[in-house]
C-alpha cells in the first residue's frame, strides 16, 4: 500500500477516551499506538533529533493522558494532541541555547542540487526545515508530515488561517532559496 | 514575480485544496502563462523533496513506555502485542486480573489526578494543555473528507504504476509537471494512443520536423499537409487531436525535446494512457510525490 494514514474514526477515538476515563489503560495504549507515528514524525521534523522527538512524543501522550478529563469529546482527539507536541516541540526549541548550533549542515548552496549523493540529498533537506524559524516550521510539518489541512493546522496553532497560507507559502519560499536556488524575494505571499 | 492570487492557486494546487473552479483557473494560468508553468514545478519539486524525507515510525517500545509511565503499578512495561491482545474485542483470550489491576490502578490514579490535583503539573504543562484545550478542532463530518486522490492511489496500486518505474526515462518525464499539465487534455491522450500517431512519435526524424518553422508553419493547409515527406508525420496529422496539439508552440516544442517523443511512445506510457485513472493521477501530487521519491526509496 502506498498511503495510509494514521487518522482513524473521531467516534472511535471518542470511544477510546471514555473508555480510558473509565479506567481502562489499554484503551488509551490503543489511542497511543493509532497516533504515535504521526505524533513522532511531528516532533521529528520539528526538533531534527530521534532521540528528543521519541522523548517529546513520550511526554506529550503522558500529559495527555493526565489531563484527558479536561479533553471535551466533542472535539477531535488527535488536533488536541498535535497541540501538545508542537508545545513540547516549541519548549525543547527555545530551552535550547543560542550557541547551540543544529546537528545540521549549512545551507545547500553551492554544487547542485542534482549531483549530490541521496543520503546528502536527505541530509539538506532535514538541514533546510531546522532552518526555518519554529513559526514557519510547524506550519511546514503539520501540512507536509501530518496532512493537516489549513483549518485545522489554524486551530492546532491558533492563528487565522490567513496566517497558515502566508507562513507556508514564505516557508515554502526559504526552503525552495535553500534547497533549489530560487531567487530571494522581497515579501512572502499574504 | 507571479501575482499574489496566482502564487496562492498554485499553492493551493500543491496542497489539493483547489474548488473545481480553481482548478480550472489554474490550467488556464498554466496553459497561458510561462512563468507559472515554471513556479508550478519547482513547488511540486520541493513539495517532492520534502516527501522524499519519508515517513518515520516511532521507536517500537514507545507505547509500551508510555503505559508504563501511565500504569506505575504495572511491573514491567508490557510489549505492543501484549497491550493490544488486553482487548477484548479481539476475541482473543484476556487475563481478567490483570485487566482489573490495571482498570483499578487507573482508576486511582485518575481520582487522585482529578480530585486533588496531584501530581501538580509541572511548569508549562499548564500552558501546553491550556493552549491544546483552546487548539481543539471541531469533527470532520463526511461530507468534508475529500476523496480526491482515491483514483490516483488507484493507479498507483496496478500495472501501469509497475510499467512506468520500470522505465527510467518515462519516469523522470513524467516528474515534469509541464508534461503532466499538457496530458490532462483527453483528447490530446486519446490522440497518443493512436496507431499512426505513435508511429510518428517513434520516427526519428520527427523531432527534427517539429524544429522546422516553415514546415510547421504548413500544419494550417491541408494541401501542404498531404505533400508531406515523413509519411509517419503526414498519417499522424490525420488525427485532428494530434494536428491542434503541435499547432500549439508550446507542446510542438516540449515535444521536440530528446527523447520526450519515444518515451510517449512507448509501452509503459500507452498503458498510462489507457488507465482510466490515469488523469486523476496526473492533477495528484501523492503520483507527483511519488514519481519523484522513487529513487531515493529504492
Amino acid at each position: 500500500m502506498y498511503f495510509s494514514s494514521d487518522v482513524s474514526g473521531d467516534e472511535d477515538d471518542a470511544r477510546l477516551v471514555r473508555q480510558s476515563l473509565a479506567g481502562e489503560t489499554e484503551a488509551f495504549g490503543l489511542l497511543v499506538e493509532r497516533y504515535q507515528h504521526v505524533m513522532y514524525r511531528v516532533a521529528l521534523r520539528m526538533v531534527g533529533n530521534p532521540e528528543d522527538a521519541r522523548d517529546i512524543t513520550q511526554e506529550a501522550f503522558v500529559k495527555a493522558y493526565g489531563q484527558l478529563a479536561k479533553f471535551d469529546p466533542s472535539y477531535r482527539f488527535f488536533s488536541w494532541l498535535y497541540r501538545i507536541v508542537i508545545n513540547e516541540c516549541l519548549n525543547l526549541i527555545r530551552a535550547r541555547h543560542p550557541q547551540e548550533p543544529l546537528n545540521v549542515a549549512a545551507k545547500a548552496a553551492g554544487s547542485p542540487f542534482e549531483s549530490v549523493l541521496a543520503r546528502q540529498r536527505l541530509d539538506q533537506i532535514e538541514a533546510a526545515m531546522l532552518q526555518l524559524p519554529p513559526d514557519y516550521r510547524s506550519v511546514v510539518v503539520l501540512r507536509h508530515f501530518a496532512e493537516q489541512s489549513y483549518a485545522e493546522i489554524a486551530a492546532v496553532l491558533e492563528i487565522p488561517e490567513k496566517t497558515v497560507k502566508s507562513r507556508l507559502y514564505s516557508a515554502r519560499q526559504l526552503l525552495g532559496e535553500m534547497l533549489l536556488g530560487w531567487r530571494e524575494q522581497a515579501k512572502g505571499v499574504q | 514575480m507571479l501575482r499574489q492570487d496566482h502564487e496562492a492557486l498554485l499553492h493551493g494546487a500543491i496542497d489539493n485544496t483547489l474548488t473545481l473552479a480553481e482548478r480550472d483557473a489554474l490550467g488556464e494560468l498554466l496553459a497561458t502563462d510561462a512563468d507559472a508553468r515554471q513556479r508550478f514545478a519547482e513547488l511540486e519539486r520541493l513539495n517532492a523533496l520534502l516527501a522524499s524525507l519519508g515517513q518515520a515510525e516511532a521507536p517500537s517500545d514507545l507505547v509500551a513506555n508510555v503505559l508504563a509511565r501511565i500504569s506505575p503499578h504495572t511491573a514491567a512495561p508490557q510489549p505492543v502485542r501484549n497491550i493490544v491482545r488486553l482487548v477484548p474485542k479481539r476475541g482473543v483470550i484476556v487475563n481478567k486480573k490483570l485487566i482489573f489491576g490495571l482498570a483499578a490502578a487507573a482508576v486511582v490514579i485518575l481520582a487522585v489526578i482529578t480530585y486533588t490535583s496531584y501530581p501538580p503539573a509541572t511548569e508549562g504543562t499548564e500552558a501546553t494543555i491550556g493552549a491544546a484545550q483552546r487548539a481543539q478542532t471541531p469533527q470532520i463530518a463526511s461530507k468534508d473528507v475529500g476523496l480526491g486522490d482515491t483514483s490516483a492511489q488507484d493507479v498507483l496500486q496496478t500495472e501501469t504504476w509497475d510499467a512506468i518505474m520500470k522505465d527510467q526515462e518515462l519516469r523522470n518525464l513524467l516528474q515534469d509537471a509541464e508534461l503532466r499539465q499538457y496530458l490532462l487534455d483527453a483528447d490530446l491522450r486519446l490522440a497518443l494512443r493512436n496507431d499512426a500517431v505513435v508511429r510518428a512519435l517513434r520516427d526519428r526524424d520527427l523531432s527534427r520536423n517539429l524544429m522546422d518553422q516553415a514546415l510547421m508553419r504548413s500544419l494550417n493547409d491541408r494541401d501542404l499537409i498531404a505533400r508531406l515527406e515523413n509519411t509517419n508525420l503526414k498519417a499522424a496529422l490525420q488525427n485532428e487531436a494530434f494536428l491542434r496539439a503541435l499547432r500549439n508552440d508550446n507542446l510542438r516544442a516540449y515535444l521536440a525535446r530528446p527523447g520526450v517523443a519515444m518515451a510517449l511512445s512507448r509501452d509503459a506510457m500507452q498503458r498510462a494512457l489507457a488507465d482510466r485513472n490515469f488523469d486523476a493521477a496526473l492533477m495528484s501530487r501523492q503520483f507527483a510525490r511519488e514519481l519523484a521519491s522513487y529513487d531515493i526509496k529504492k
